[in-house]
């Protein structure tokens, strides 16, 4: 415990987050290597990872309300939400696609939030379990996260490729630009969320 | 930690810490945003209608769009029954701004492919599928409810023209979409039909298109073309074909007779007959009708509603019902014909009266001897017509019944006349007393051969012959009187025929003078030749007086050519 609960912040070192350089500075000295203003934490962490989060999770409304594209196949076809799209896969018996869009559209974005949120509250009451857990969840955000974007990769795709009138044409719809608002909003969150507060938390109220 | 503090350090500055990160505008912009979005997506939703339909054929919720000129102008959001599952109820968001449309005259239609023998349309709904098609209302109180048509209006409210109404009889062989004809151009079409107020006719609704409708006045007149026409009536049997889409659809034809009355069009909806043949409308161009009642005692198989009403031979109204009557009093049947005299069909020629009704007029006819009587228009269909005479050796029989036509007399019609005479005469030959006459004769015979036996007429014979026998001799004294008177006459004779022996050669000399080869008569004819030749001469001298009267001076000129 002894090993564990001895921290640079605790022992009054600063590390740059530019150079790595790890020293005794005040908060808010510039580094002395590479003059980068240095903090012992993200300033501001847990308010503009709310600030972004709850933003993220606005924006998740009506990108799931509002279609995300239009695919035109013999002149019929209408604007589709990512679930309708999700539906009409299962429907042909795209079950492979259909889950690989349902993980990167529905469940990444919005375990993003979720998770995110958990985070955020359990930094706020001092929770002082599960703190590896916590962190692996943090680790499993950042990784997957860059994947939601899959969508937005399928669409810009789809309609610069599939332009062929009447026969088959894709064309993006609002949907999208709030669903890739959301991907870039999360994605900051995460960048803006300190980890260490989980550990600082824990050791604080305790 | 020691060189850390050796290190010559800036002064720090301190900022005091922001209670609030930037950060938070973010969210704040999101919510800005989304209730933009929020607005944005209420203000657009038009309003929300229901249309009921026999059929959601081709429709589906969410899918199907409502389109106006082929623009999108709304969505069929759901599709259930109505409560009593006769119907199908459709839910359809409209775009905003259709809420002025919605007026209860809106028409919504499904647009499906359809063929009919008036052509193909909604072919574009194999590919697209099917939509629903409004046509904005523009009268009417606004509503949210309506009644879907189960086919396209023929007439979409763009599209010029006007709208009229026909009565007719019977419906015949028109449907919807029954063109309408313009000296045979299809100026038109059939829009539908329902009865009138009464349920005893038909009201048919038609278009027609710019820039025929400018040819409708009030008095244009419209009848039925059938694809073939066979009537038989006293004229006689007529037939009629037309051309093979009338033959299939039957057709409406209209035509506006020259008037010399400044007409304005009529407004739109305008009522007009519909008559069953062109036949019939030059009926009906005469307006003034005089309605007649006749009662016939005898048959009137072959008389029908329509027959002709002759005068002469000439036309002058017709036929309208008839009915059989019984009456109680005398236990007697009779048959009313009511006609209508057309008097437009009868010019009129000098000053006329106007004070004088139609009535006086038609009475002072019948006192003058007008009648009625029934006459065989066509002995191959036996068809009759009434023909009015003038008689007036027959006495006016009117039965004076109670109604409100003025009643005509009649007369038997020539057939009957004439086996009512016959009959009469071996009625009256039946009666006739032959066995009494013949006992009346056979005792006159007896008693005249008693009379010639009687001894009286034997006395009388006998003064007879004695008279005779004077007369005789009488006779032979004058016979003795006459002998010398002849010879007399003997002498008279031979002096006649010495003077016409005379006479005889006289005759022969003057035939030697007139003979062809007599000298006098070859003279003669010299003479006439010279004479021609005299008279010839003299023209041409007289020619060329005329044209060069100087050649009497200067002698002829000679002819230059």
């Amino acid at each position: 415990m002894a090993i564990l609960d001895l921290t640079a912040k605790s022992s009054g070192l600063i590390r740059c987050p530019v150079c790595a350089l790890v020293t005794p500075s005040p908060e808010n000295h510039p580094c002395p290597r590479c003059a980068t203003p240095l903090h012992a934490r993200k300033p501001s962490s847990l308010q503009k990872t709310w600030a972004l989060t709850m933003a993220a999770a606005l924006l998740y409304i009506p990108a799931n309300i509002f279609p995300i594209m239009t695919v035109v196949q013999m002149g019929q076809g209408e604007p589709k939400t990512i679930l309708a799209g999700v539906a009409s896969l299962i429907e042909t018996g795209m079950w492979p696609l259909a889950m690989i869009v349902f993980i990167a559209s529905v469940v990444v974005p919005l375990g993003k939030i979720v998770i995110l949120i958990y985070l955020l509250v359990s930094v706020h009451v001092g929770l002082k379990t599960y703190i590896k857990e916590r962190i692996a969840l943090y680790r499993l955000m950042e990784v997957f996260g860059h994947w939601s974007m899959v969508d937005i990769f399928l669409v810009t795709l789809l309609t610069t490729l599939v332009k062929m009138g009447a026969l088959a044409t894709i064309e993006p719809n609002r949907g999208v630009s709030f669903f890739g608002a959301v991907v870039v909003l999360t994605i900051f969150a995460a960048r803006t969320f300190d980890p260490r507060l989980i550990w600082d938390s824990a050791h604080d109220h305790g | 930690m020691t060189m850390v503090d050796d290190l010559p350090l800036a002064d720090p500055v301190i900022h005091p810490k922001k209670a609030i990160s930037l950060f938070w505008l973010i969210p704040f912009v999101v919510i800005v945003v989304g209730a933009w979005l929020v607005y944005d997506t209420l203000a657009s939703r038009g309003p929300l209608i229901t249309i009921t339909f026999n059929s959601a054929e081709g429709i589906e919720a969410g899918k199907t769009r409502v389109r106006h000129k082929a623009v999108d102008v709304g969505r069929v959001e759901s599709v259930w029954l109505s409560p009593d599952f006769g119907q199908v109820e459709l839910t359809v968001r409209l775009a905003a701004g259709m809420e002025g449309v919605l007026m209860s005259n809106a028409k919504f239609w499904v647009v499906q492919p359809r063929f009919s023998l008036q052509g193909v349309s909604g072919l574009g709904t194999l590919v697209s599928g099917t939509y629903i098609e409004i046509e904005p209302g523009n009268t009417g109180p606004l509503t949210d409810r309506f009644k879907g048509l189960e086919s396209p209006p023929l007439v979409r409210s763009g599209t010029q023209g006007m709208k009229i109404r026909l009565t007719a009889e019977k419906l015949g062989g028109l449907a919807v979409g029954t063109p309408v004809y313009y000296l045979g151009i299809p100026a038109g079409e059939v829009l539908g039909f329902d009865l009138n107020k009464n349920k005893d006719g038909v009201i048919i609704h038609a278009f027609i298109k710019s820039p025929y409708h400018q040819l409708i006045m009030p008095n244009s007149r419209f009848w039925k073309i059938n694809g073939i026409d066979l009537s038989m009536n006293a004229d006689g049997i007529r037939m009629t074909a037309s051309s093979l889409s009338t033959l299939l659809l039957g057709g409406v034809a209209f035509e506006t007779p020259a008037s010399l009355e400044n007409l304005e069009p009529p407004l739109p909806g305008n009522l007009f007959t519909l008559f069953e043949d062109q036949s019939a409308v030059t009926d009906s161009s005469y307006r003034r009708k005089i309605p007649f009642l006749m009662y016939f005692d005898g048959s009137v198989r072959g008389l029908k509603s329509g027959a002709p009403v002759e005068f002469r031979g000439i036309k002058i109204g017709s036929v309208r019902d008839i009915r059989m009557e019984f009456d109680r009093a005398n236990t007697s049947f009779r048959v009313a014909v009511l006609m209508e005299i057309e008097p437009e069909r009868v010019t009129e020629v000098g000053d006329h009266n106007t004070e004088e009704s139609s009535d006086e007029f038609i009475q002072t006819l019948v006192d003058r001897g007008l009648r009625g009587q029934l006459e065989t228009a066509s002995y191959l269909t036996g068809q009759l017509y009434v023909n009015l005479v003038m008689r007036p050796e027959m006495p006016v029989r009117l039965l004076g019944t109670q109604t409100r036509y003025k009643e005509l007399p009649t007369v038997a019609s020539n057939l009957d006349e004439i086996s009512a005479s016959i009959t009469s005469l071996l009625r009256k030959l039946q009666t006739f007393p032959s066995d009494e006459i013949g006992k009346n004769l056979n005792e006159t015979l007896v008693s005249l051969k008693k009379t010639v036996e009687a001894p009286v007429i034997l006395e009388a014979a006998s003064a007879m012959r004695d008279a005779l026998v004077t007369l005789k001799s009488t006779m032979v004294q004058i016979n003795g009187k006459v002998d010398p008177m002849g010879k007399d006459l003997a002498k008279a004779t031979e002096a006649a025929t010495k003077a016409l022996a005379s006479t005889d050669r006289l005759m022969a000399n003057l035939n030697d003078l007139m003979d062809p080869d007599a000298p006098m008569n070859y003279r003669m004819l010299e003479l006439t030749r010279e004479l021609t030749a005299t008279s010839r001469a003299i023209r041409t001298f007289v020619g060329i007086m005329s044209r060069q009267p100087e050649s009497l001076l200067f002698g002829k000129e000679k002819k230059e050519e």
